[in-house]
C-alpha cells in the first residue's frame, strides 16, 4: 500500500475513532434505534472515506459527517419500504414497559420523536442537540430558513403534545 | 438557548447517551467497503469516458463543428458546462466534539446510497431489582468463535462476540420481542423461508449493509413470542451455525449471577443501565460489570472488572495495566478491580460527595473471579 493511502487511512481512522461516538448519538435520536443507528453510522463513514478528499476540502469536516449522516437517513425514509414499516417501528417503541419516572421521561421524548415526520425530526434534533442555527440547519437539510422554522414550529409542537402540557412551553421555533 | 430549549437538548442528550449497546461501528469495514466503492466509481467513470469520447466522435462527424463566423449549433459548442445546483451545502454548524468554526460548501454523495432497512426495536426497562441483570434466554450452544458475551439490564438483547476489538469483529445478536410484536411486517430483503426451528416457523434474511451485509435469522418460539439472531461479519460456513444456534436457545427470564454485592448509593440515585461481559465456551480471563447510576450529566459509574489479561487478539492488556481514568476512585481485591467514577459535580444532587463515594466504594463485596462464587442477590 501506498505511504499516501496509509496517511489517508490512518488520518481517516482518527477522525472515525474520535466522531463515531457523536455520530451514533446524532443517529440514535433520528432513529430511536440502536441497530440502525450503528447502521447509519457505518453507511455515513463509508460514504466518508469514499469522499475523504472531498471532506477534507470541506472547511467543516465536522458539519459535512453530519451532513451526510442526516441526509443518509433521510433518503432511507424516503423508500417505499422503510415507509411501510416505519408504523412498526413506533409501535416497538410504544410497546414499552412501566418505568420509573427520570427513565420514564427519557422514553417518551423518545417516542414522541419517533412519532415526528422524518423531516420534522432531524430538524428538532440539529436545531436543539446539535445546536445548530436556523440558517446552519437549512445549509444541512438544503432548504430555506422559513421551511426550518415552520418544520421546527411543527416539531415542537407535536413534542408538547406527546410530553404532555408544560414541558417544552417556552422553546422558540 | 432559553431555559426549556436548554431543557430539551438536556432530554436528548440523556437520550442519545442511556442505554447503548456495544457500538458495531467498524472503521476497517468502512475503508474496504470504501476502497470498492472508489474501484467501482473509477471503472464507470473510465467506461463512461469511453463512451461519450465515442459518442462525440460520431457526433462531429455527423454534424460538424461550425466554422468561423458561424453561430454554434444549440446543444453543443465550446462553453464550459454550468453544474447543477446543489442539492445542499454545509456551513459551519453545530456543535460536534471539537466545536469547529469554519466555513465551507460541499456536494455529498448519493450515487452509492443503498437504502437501508429497519431492525425491529426492543423495548427498554429499568434495571431493578437484587438483581437488576434478567436475560430473555440463555444459549444451550455456541459455536467455537464466540468468546464473551455481553448482557445489558435494560435491553431483552443478548450480544455474543468473537471478543476482539478489530475490523472484522464477528456478533451474534439475540433478541425476544414482545407478545404485542409480531415481526411479519420486517420483509427482510433477499427473505427466504428456512427449516423450522424447534419445529416452529422460521425465516432468514439480512440487511443490505456493506460487502458482507447482516444476516438475520427470525423464528417464532414455543410461546408464541418472536426472536431473531442478527449475524454481524460472520463468514457463509459460520452462518450455517445460526439455526442450531436459535435451537439451542431456552427462552426464560434469567438472573445472571453477578460479581459484586453493591450497597446502596448515598443520596439513592436513580440505576440507569447494568452490563456484564463474560466469557464463554470455556473460556477463562478477562470479564467486567459496568453498573450506572443517575443521569447523563450526573452519572455515577461503577466498574468491576478482572484483572486477568484479555484473550482476544487485541490482547495483552489487563485490568491493572489500563490507566485509571482521572477522578476514579479504585481498589483491587482478589484479582478483582473494582473503580467509581462521577462524571457529573461530585457531592450534587443526586451524586455522594467524594468521601462518600469512597466510603461506598469500600463497602462493594467483591465476589472473586470464581463464577460460582457470584450472585443474583448484588443489589439491595
Amino acid at each position: 500500500m501506498s505511504t499516501g493511502k496509509q496517511s489517508r487511512d490512518a488520518e481517516f481512522a482518527e477522525y472515525v475513532a474520535s466522531r463515531s461516538g457523536w455520530l451514533r448519538k446524532v443517529a440514535f435520536l433520528l432513529c430511536s434505534d440502536w441497530h440502525r443507528a450503528d447502521d447509519l453510522v457505518q453507511e455515513t463513514i463509508t460514504k466518508l472515506y469514499t469522499n475523504w478528499h472531498r471532506a477534507g476540502q470541506a472547511a467543516n469536516r465536522d458539519g459535512y459527517a453530519r451532513t451526510v449522516l442526516v441526509n443518509t437517513f433521510l433518503a432511507e425514509q424516503r423508500s417505499p419500504w422503510r415507509r411501510r414499516t416505519a408504523a412498526i417501528a413506533l409501535e416497538a417503541v410504544e410497546g414499552g414497559v412501566v418505568v420509573e419516572p427520570d427513565i420514564a421521561a427519557t422514553m417518551d421524548l423518545q417516542q414522541a420523536l419517533t412519532g415526528l415526520p422524518p423531516r420534522q425530526r432531524a430538524t428538532v434534533v440539529l436545531r436543539y442537540y446539535c445546536d445548530l442555527t436556523v440558517e446552519q440547519t437549512a445549509d444541512a437539510l438544503g432548504c430555506s430558513s422559513g421551511n426550518v422554522k415552520s418544520q421546527t414550529s411543527r416539531g415542537l409542537s407535536a413534542l408538547r403534545r406527546s410530553l404532555g402540557v408544560g414541558r417544552l412551553g417556552g422553546v422558540e421555533a | 438557548m432559553n431555559r426549556e430549549s436548554s431543557e430539551l437538548a438536556a432530554m436528548m442528550d440523556e437520550l442519545a447517551g442511556s442505554a447503548a449497546p456495544p457500538s458495531r461501528v467498524d472503521v476497517g469495514t468502512a475503508i474496504r467497503v470504501g476502497r470498492g466503492r472508489i474501484r467501482r466509481r473509477r471503472v464507470v467513470t473510465g467506461a463512461t469516458t469511453l463512451v461519450v469520447v465515442a459518442l462525440a466522435g460520431l457526433v462531429a462527424q455527423v454534424f460538424p463543428a461550425p466554422g468561423p463566423g458561424l453561430p454554434a449549433a444549440p446543444g453543443y459548442g465550446t462553453g464550459t458546462p454550468t453544474p447543477p445546483p446543489s442539492r445542499l451545502t454545509a456551513s459551519p454548524s453545530g456543535s460536534p466534539p471539537s466545536g469547529s468554526s469554519q466555513s465551507g460548501s460541499f456536494t455529498p454523495p448519493y450515487s452509492d446510497y443503498t437504502p437501508l432497512p429497519p431492525y425491529p426495536t426492543p423495548s427498554r426497562t429499568t434495571p431493578s431489582g437484587p438483581d437488576p441483570l434478567v436475560v430473555p434466554g440463555t444459549f444451550g450452544w455456541l459455536p467455537a468463535w464466540a468468546a464473551d458475551i455481553t448482557t445489558t439490564g435494560e435491553l431483552p438483547v443478548v450480544y455474543v462476540s468473537d471478543g476482539s476489538e478489530g475490523a472484522d469483529r464477528r456478533t451474534v445478536t439475540l433478541q425476544l420481542f414482545p407478545g404485542s410484536q409480531t415481526p411479519e411486517g420486517y420483509d427482510y430483503p433477499g427473505r427466504t423461508e428456512t427449516d423450522p426451528v424447534n419445529g416452529h416457523q422460521a425465516y432468514l434474511g439480512q440487511i443490505p449493509f456493506g460487502s458482507n451485509p447482516d444476516r438475520v435469522l427470525m423464528w417464532q418460539t414455543g410461546s408464541g413470542r418472536w426472536a431473531s439472531l442478527r449475524a454481524s461479519q460472520l463468514s457463509a460456513d459460520e452462518r450455517k451455525d445460526l439455526p442450531r444456534i436459535a435451537a439451542s436457545v431456552v427462552f426464560k427470564d434469567t438472573p445472571t449471577p453477578l460479581p459484586a454485592k453493591v450497597p446502596k448509593v448515598p443520596g439513592d440515585p436513580q440505576l440507569a443501565s447494568v452490563t456484564l461481559t463474560t466469557p464463554v465456551n470455556g473460556r477463562s480471563g478477562y470479564w467486567s460489570f459496568q453498573v450506572r447510576y443517575g443521569q447523563i450529566h450526573s452519572a455515577l459509574d461503577l466498574t468491576v472488572e478482572s484483572m486477568a489479561a484479555r484473550s482476544t487478539p487485541t490482547a495483552g492488556k489487563t485490568a491493572s495495566a489500563e490507566a485509571t481514568l482521572p477522578g476514579s476512585t479504585c481498589r483491587e481485591d482478589k484479582g478483582v478491580r473494582v473503580c467509581a467514577m462521577s462524571t457529573g459535580d461530585p457531592g450534587s444532587d443526586p451524586l455522594p460527595s467524594v468521601d462518600a463515594l469512597t466510603a461506598w466504594l469500600n463497602q462493594v463485596e467483591l465476589l472473586g473471579q470464581d463464577q460460582s462464587n457470584w450472585t443474583t442477590q448484588g443489589f439491595k
